[in-house]
């Protein structure tokens, strides 16, 4: 039995090896896109701006939730492994180099997943307990 | 407009602003940064200070991105600098980009001019750790221009561990160019010294490197002043190099300028800087600069401190919020290339001219004479700065 536990647990440790341990935020698309699962690294580039189309050519349209959030504060540090003065730091430069603008910023889950459902090409995040009906979740996979 | 007047503004309008990007709608979204600055030093102006204490430097923008259609953008800056007790307003760019593709886009106009680290973004303190950029390398050489007016074409390319960014361009290069060997000068309505650059044509090349948080580049363009006598050729080119680990930043850039039959100019400098935790922060900085004339004559006419500039600074920071920050630094200055007695910022200040420093203005204005030299110049500085800037 002891046997049985010991590797039961090691099963449940192992398993989740594939994915990251996001249990604080989910990460959400228009429910038309064909995507179902997508890298940190490819995940960083899009919020970031990094590149502009999916492969299916839709415009990406990333949103986050507000600076002040905690929701943002794990997303920063687990999607692009900085932490976020980091990232405002990358927005001033590419602001006043005229080169892009920050994603726009929506003030609950509620309206993230509204403007996700809104816009093809929309790619958000919310809580991992917030509502997600008529959007669809992506995997982050490492 | 009175520079305290300014700065209010600004400082009411980023305290309002909602959210740090003060977006007004999805397609128009407002910007801005702000600098105020205190500067003294033991004798010399200096960046931003003089003998008995400078309060009046004020520097502020604001910039406006206007997405026209999903692949066209507007984008302009207006800036605002000291000049004299006044505040002179400056379109410090605008144009149009319109992008193909990622790897291809395409901007016109009056366009921020790329070159090093911190060229297209000379005026936002909130993204380096002291007050001022390094002189030998930003400083008023011609080196390092604000923008260009003419076309360009940019682009990125990012694997999942690297990326590629490039700028390639051509039209007039504009920059400030305060040397005391320029062959001619032009001043624009706020008394500034503009070289402009014709024919110029330029690119800067970003490779950000597998190991994270490593980006190199290179710059470079060429040009000639079509309004000088014999039409002289210049060349800048530089290198640069950012790393950021954990708490730390380090930066390194290094600039050559040649003008045909005229002179060579090297500079560069290194920077580190500490973030002791979210609101401390402490930074160093070496900044050197020379440049030899090519007719040996001049240089036996004039001090040969006009030519050199070293600056050792230390730092210390007070990071309120990564877009606002109080800065405290000293600097310890040899050289007079950018320190002078009795000019501040500005070498051409006809006002100060024939009162300080016991010269004469042809003494004090280097670019039109080589023959004087100021009577009792010290070429060492120190200065002390201190100031916020925020950012919105």
């Amino acid at each position: 039995m002891k046997k049985l536990l010991f590797l039961f647990l090691c099963a449940g440790f192992l398993l989740p090896a594939g994915r990251l341990h996001a249990q604080t935020f989910k990460v959400i698309v228009n429910s038309a896109n064909p995507v179902s699962s997508i890298t940190k690294a490819e995940a960083s580039k899009l919020f970031l701006k990094k590149r502009s189309k999916w492969n299916h050519g839709a415009e990406v349209q990333p949103v986050e939730l507000p600076g002040s959030s905690s929701v943002r504060g794990s997303f920063t540090k687990e999607i692009h492994n900085k932490k976020p003065a980091a990232i405002s730091a990358y927005w001033q430069k590419q602001i006043f180099a005229g080169r892009a603008t920050p994603p726009p910023e929506k003030g609950s889950d509620a309206e993230v997943v509204a403007y996700v459902q809104a816009n093809p090409g929309a790619i958000g995040y919310v809580s991992s307990g917030a509502s997600v009906s008529g959007v669809k979740v992506v995997e982050i996979t490492p | 407009m009175k520079s305290k007047t300014l700065l209010l503004i600004l400082c009411a309008t980023f305290l309002g602003s909602a959210t740090a990007q003060a977006q007004m709608t999805d397609k128009v979204s407002l910007h801005g940064f702000g600098t105020w600055g205190y500067g003294q030093t033991n004798g010399n102006d200096y960046l931003t200070g003089s003998e008995g204490g400078r309060y009046d430097f004020v520097e502020a923008g604001f910039n406006i991105n206007a997405v026209v259609a999903s692949k066209l953008r507007i984008n302009t800056q207006i800036t605002w600098h000291p000049q004299g007790e006044n505040l002179e307003v400056a379109l410090e760019y605008v144009f149009g980009e319109y992008r193909i593709s990622d790897f291809f886009k395409i901007r016109a106009g009056k366009v921020k001019h790329p070159f090093g680290i911190f060229s297209e973004v000379y005026h936002v303190g909130t993204l380096r750790p002291f007050l001022s950029l390094a002189q030998g390398v930003y400083g008023p050489t011609g080196i390092v221009a604000e923008e260009y007016n003419g076309v360009g074409i940019s682009g990125s390319y990012f694997g999942s561990t690297w990326g590629l960014e490039y700028d390639l361009y051509g039209g007039q290069v504009l920059s400030e160019n305060e040397a005391p060997f320029a062959e001619e000068e032009h001043e624009d309505e706020g008394g500034h010294s503009r070289a402009h650059l014709d024919d110029a044509i330029g690119g800067r090349l970003r490779f950000h490197t597998p190991l994270e948080g490593l980006e190199v580049g290179v710059s470079s363009y060429t040009g000639t002043f079509l309004e000088a006598d014999g039409a002289p050729r210049q060349t800048n080119m530089g290198a640069h190099g950012e790393y950021t680990f954990n708490q730390v930043t380090l930066r390194a850039e290094y600039v050559r300028q040649t003008v045909a039959e005229t002179s060579d100019t090297d500079a560069f400098y290194v920077e580190a800087s500490y973030q002791i935790n979210a609101s401390l922060q402490v930074a160093g900085r070496y900044d050197w600069l020379n440049t030899t004339l090519k007719e040996e004559h001049h240089e036996a006419e004039v001090a040969s401190s006009y030519f050199d500039h070293q600056d050792i600074a230390f730092g210390v920071n007070y990071w309120l919020d990564p877009s606002f920050v109080f800065k405290m630094a000293v600097h310890s200055v040899k050289g007079n290339r950018f320190a002078l007695p009795g000019l501040g910022a500005n070498l051409l200040d006809e006002e100060h001219g024939e009162e300080e420093g016991g010269g004469h203005e042809d003494d004090i204005n280097l670019g039109k004479t080589f023959e004087s030299q100021i009577p009792g110049l010290d070429n060492r500085t120190f200065l002390f700065q201190a100031g916020l800037q925020f950012s919105f």
